[in-house]
This record gives structure tokens, sequence and C-alpha cells, in this order.
């Protein structure tokens, strides 16, 4: 990622010395010739200075270590030069989350840095919910004359998280409804509650032979028990390039939000011992397949953070479509198992992934679609789509589906809970 | 910074006290320029433009001051170049107008005072000593003005760059010294007999080596 380049700044210079050198010998002025020679010596200034070698080492702390939405978190940047070289001229570019705005200050910075020098600067944030990853940093070093340019960037790995605090059990309580959670099964097997009894086959364990049956009647038979499963659901992402839209510059898009709803309903279900899972359809089909514990929380932040599906700037030129799209709700339908229930989130700016819902619904898996609202009334297109939307989730609701609409300035948690209660009544 | 130095190096070259008075009619009208400058970006927009504009008229009738005032032909053909210079050099770097002029103006500025500097060896045979000392001053007054616009274009105006800036200038500055240094130790070598083709020769020879080293 290092960039190196010639500035040709000091160029000019030379013209000094061609002029002044000319003249001098036409008007016969030996003073003029001296001259000259400032102009030579400044033009081989820039030969002696070598381009410096960057080698920085940058921590980052933060004002609110868990800030509010909204709340104002005071950034302070330490940049330590860990390298050998005496960094002249150290222009930094903190790598600011996409999603959240500077209100005061500026994250960009210049510093003469000498080694094992550290200097510090800070700027303050606006915080929106969500984690969020700060890009690599800009750094870029010129030598003492300006000639040489050394551009690189600095990676941490470093968040700021706004927790929306979503209430420890609200997808599950909904869920409950369509026989979520503990699944109970018509299919016999190994469990607590009796199921039924019957001829007794070779290999079956003699711990479940009805003794009491065999000693009346002298016939073996067997008893099965109500098998359980438990209950697992796939968070599927809408990160199509449609769902790149916001409601307007400068605040976040859907996928911002779904990014972060995703995150948090993974964290409280895994606290839930459900097992989660992750997908999402956009410009890579994406699929962690559901499990329970930490590991599996740390696979899918991993996975929020850094997947390219993710990435928070919309895809541009060759963008996948829908035919891709499609091809990759065949590829989800091929790793769903039956018993995975669906979550999805989608903006549901596009008929696409209504359609989805259904088509996963009927296959029988149960889906439930978390709709963040990034429509707007402020213009004609905007009203349009949100007159789309409104129709699209009326209809999922009419085939059973249950719509949740989010309208993204109240936290995540409060609009489960009104679903929940919504539900519930 | 650079407006100092800028006529740091023409008053190096003045020698009569009207053109000194010129001089410090147009700082004072460039001095007005930046606070009018001021003024605008702080938000008072009339006010500033007012004191702005005032600012580059006062620092026109200095130039024309020194213009009509200097005794003889060779003061006057000095003077304007240098101030004039000094005038576009401060438009650029106080960033007048439009940011991508900024360049352009520092270095046509920069020109001039050069231009002014070799004037003033022809025409009024200018002590060595003051025509280098001009002439470096003018490269750094090139320098300080170039590097802060290229810091205000990565970084921005609101970060503070004064360290960079001053160590940059310190570098800048040094090799200025040096470079008289060596100039007059050229000074002192007798060139005795060498025809002045045999010279020419030599800086051309040394122009081709400077062009070959930037390539």
């Amino acid at each position: 990622m290092t960039e190196h380049k010639r500035t040709h700044r000091w160029r000019g210079v030379i013209s000094i010395a061609l002029l002044g050198g000319s003249i001098a010998i036409l008007a016969e002025r030996p003073s003029l010739l001296l001259v000259a020679i400032i102009g030579v010596v400044y033009s081989a200034f820039p030969q002696i200075t070598s381009p410096p070698t960057i080698d920085l080492q940058i921590e980052r702390r933060f004002s609110e270590e868990s800030p509010g939405e909204e709340d104002p978190v005071e950034v302070t940047v330490t940049v330590e030069n860990t390298g050998s070289d005496i960094l002249a001229d150290l222009r930094f570019i903190d790598g600011v989350p996409p999603m959240l705005t500077v209100i005061d200050g500026t994250p960009r910075h210049a510093a003469v840095l000498r080694p094992g020098k550290k200097t510090e600067f800070s700027y303050t944030l606006k915080a929106r919910h969500g984690v969020h990853q700060f890009d690599p940093a800009t750094v870029i070093a010129r030598d003492f004359s300006g000639a040489n340019e050394v551009q690189t960037e600095v990676t941490t790995d470093q968040e700021i998280e706004c927790v929306d605090h979503v209430p420890a059990v609200p997808i599950r309580k909904q869920t409950q409804r369509q026989s979520f959670g503990q699944i109970v099964t018509d299919q016999g097997g190994t469990g607590i509650e009796f199921h039924q009894t019957r001829e007794y086959r070779h290999g079956d364990p003699m711990s479940r032979i009805d003794w009491k049956r065999y000693a009346r009647s002298g016939k073996l038979t067997t008893i099965e028990f109500r098998e359980e499963r438990s209950a697992s659901l796939v968070l599927c992402l809408d990160c199509r390039k449609e769902a790149y839209r916001a409601i307007d510059e400068g605040v976040p898009h859907a996928i911002a939000y779904e990014l972060a709803a995703a995150e948090r309903l993974v964290s409280a279900l895994l606290d839930e011992r459900v097992q989660v899972g992750l997908a999402a359809v956009g410009r890579e089909f994406v699929w962690l397949p559901a499990k329970i514990g930490d590991d599996q929380y740390v696979n899918a932040k991993s996975l929020l953070s850094s997947h390219r599906t993710f990435s928070v700037y919309p895809p541009n030129g060759s963008d996948p479509s829908d035919s891709t799209a499609q091809r990759q709700i065949e590829e989800l339908q091929k790793h769903l198992g039956q018993d995975n229930q669906v979550a999805l989130i989608s903006p549901l700016v596009t008929g696409f992934m209504a359609n989805m819902a259904v088509e996963l619904e009927s296959r029988g898996n149960s889906v439930t679609v978390i709709s963040p609202d990034v429509t707007t009334e402020a213009s004609t297109g905007g009203r349009l789509v949100r007159i789309e939307r409104e129709n699209r989730m009326r209809s999922l609701r009419n085939s059973d589906i249950p719509v949740i609409d989010w309208d993204t300035n109240t936290p995540l948690g409060t609009v489960l809970m009104e679903a929940n209660e919504q539900w519930y009544k | 910074m650079a407006i100092t130095f800028g006529a740091l190096s023409i008053g190096f070259i003045l020698n009569t006290q009207l053109q000194f008075v010129g001089l410090g009619i147009e700082l004072g009208g460039i001095m007005l320029v930046f606070l009018g400058l001021e003024a605008k970006r702080t938000g008072y927009g009339i006010i500033g433009s007012l004191v702005l504009f005032t600012g580059i008229g006062i620092a026109m009738v200095g130039i024309a001051f020194a213009a009509i005032q200097a005794p003889g032909v060779g003061a006057r053909t000095e003077v304007i170049p240098g101030l004039a210079g000094i005038l576009i050099l401060s438009a650029g770097v106080l960033k007048l107008g439009f940011d991508r002029y900024a360049r352009a103006l520092s270095i046509s500025g920069t020109g001039l005072l050069v231009i002014s500097v070799l004037i003033s060896g022809i025409l009024i045979g200018t002590p060595e000593w003051m025509l280098l000392g001009a002439t470096t001053a003018a490269i750094v007054a090139w320098d300080v003005g170039e590097q802060g616009i290229n810091l205000a274009e990565q970084i921005g105006r609101s970060a503070n760059t004064k360290r960079v800036e001053l160590l940059h200038m310190a570098g800048s500055v040094t090799v200025g010294l040096v470079a008289i240094g060596i100039a007059f130790g050229f000074s002192n070598v007798e060139f005795g007999q060498l025809p002045t083709a045999g010279l020419f020769l030599l800086l051309g020879a040394s122009v081709i080596l400077i062009v070959a080293l930037y390539n």
C-alpha cells in the first residue's frame, strides 16, 4: 500500500540558474553568475534528501466507551514514530468510520516526529447506533525538501461501539408463536415426552424396550419419545445495490442499519442460546451456518466487519443484478435446513426480497422480516417508493409473514418490544 | 511568512528611501487584505470585502508611488516587477480568489521577484551579497508559500501545521545559507584569462547535468 512519488516541486528553481547564468554572461556581470549558483544549489537540494520510511503506531482513546445515539465522542489519537527515521513533515488523516460525522475539530493532523516521539490530537464524532470500524488512516510523509512524498495506510483494529440495547428476548418471544425456540417435532426418537410405542426392531436400545408389556404379553415393543431440536435462526441481510439507500445525504443508509441490527441480534440470540447463522445477498453470497457459542459471535462479528458484501460503500460499475441475486437465493435455499428459521433484514425498497420471503415461507422455513425504513416523503419518487414498500409489507402480512417496520429514529430494541406486545395482545 | 521573505528579498535590492516608502505602503495594503480575508472567513462578509479591496487599492498605490518617485530609470525598472511580485505572491499564498490559481500566482510572484533581482544586478550593480540574499529570500518565500498551499490541500486549514512549516522553512533557509557560502567561495576564485565562451560552455554543461539529474 506504500506509494512513493517525487513531487518535482523544486523543478522551477533550475530556471533561476539558467536565467541568472545566461544574463550574467550576456551582460558580463559576474555577480549574477553567483545568483545562478544559488539556483544550482537549490536544485541539488532535493537530490540529497531521501524518502522517509514510515513506521507508525496509532492508538485511539474515546471519551466514552459506550456512547448513546447522537452523543458526542471525543477521539484522541496518539501517533508514535516507531521507526528510525525522522519524519520531518508528517501528514496524518485518520480513517473516520464512514457512517459517523465529525462535529468538532479535524481528523487531520500535521507533525514533526523524531524516532520514538509521539504526537496527539483529538476530534469529536457524533455517535450513531452500531459498531463502527475505523478505516485505515492515511499517512503522508515528505522529506525536508518536500521532493519525496511517501504515502501509506496504517490499519488498526479499533471500533466505536454505540450499543443499542436490544432487550434479551425480542426475536425469540415473537418467534415462539411460530413454535420457535425449543421446537417440538412430530418425529419420534429420543427425548423426554412420550410419543408412541411400536414394534421392536433389531438394534433398538435395551433401555427403551417396554419391559412391563413384555412381561404381560411376551411381545417386544419399543417406546419412542418426542424428538426435540433446538431452535436455529439464520439472519439474512439484503446487501444488494438497491439497499444502499438513505433518507438523505449524510445519514446512514439501510445497509448500515442492517449491519447494526444483525450485530445486536446475533449477540442477543446467542445469549438466549439460540443457534444463529448469517447469510447475505449482495456482491457475493455469504453463508455462516447456524451454531451456538461465543465462537459463533466472534465469527459473525468479524464477517460483518470485514466481508466485502457488508461494505458500507455502495458497489460501483458492474453490479450484480437481480439474476445473480436470484442465483444467490437458490444457493441460500440449498444451504438452509428444514428447521432453520429465517429473519430477513431488508429495507424492502424493491419487490425482490419480499418475493424471496414468500418463497422461503412456502418451502417451510418460517420467515420474519425486519425492515429499516429508509423511504422519505421529501420527493415524489420517495413517496412512490414509500407507498410501494407499504404495499409490500401489507401483502407479506397477508401471507402470514410477520413484518417489523423499523422507523430508524427509534432504537431497534424498542421497535422489537413494541412488535412483541402487538403480537401477544 | 512567505510574504515576509518576499519583502526581505526586495528589501535587499532597494537602495533609496523612496523605494522603501513604496514597499511599506504596499505591505500595509497586503496586511489589510489579510485582515479582510480573515473577517470574511469569520462571518463579517461585507466589512471583510471592503477592507480587502481597500487593501488591494493601497498596495497598488504603493507600487505606483515607488515607480513614479524612484530616482532614475534603473531604480524604477527594478522596483516595479519586485513590488508587483510581492503582491501576486501574497495573492497566491493568501488564496485570494480561486484556490486552483494559488500555485500559479505564487510561482509568478516569485518569478517577478527574481527578475527584479536580475534587473537590479544589471542596471544598478547592486553588491553581490545583496543579490545573493535577495535571490535566496525569494526562493524561500516561494518554498514556504508552496508548502503552505500543499498542506492546506492535504490537511485543511483548520489543522495546526505550524511546527511542520517552521521546520521546513528552517531546512530551506539552511540550504540557502549554504548556497550563499558556496557562491562566495566561487566569487573569490580568480577566473583569470578564461574566455567568456569557455564560461558559457561550463554553465551549459552544468545545466545539462542538473536536467539529467531530474529525469
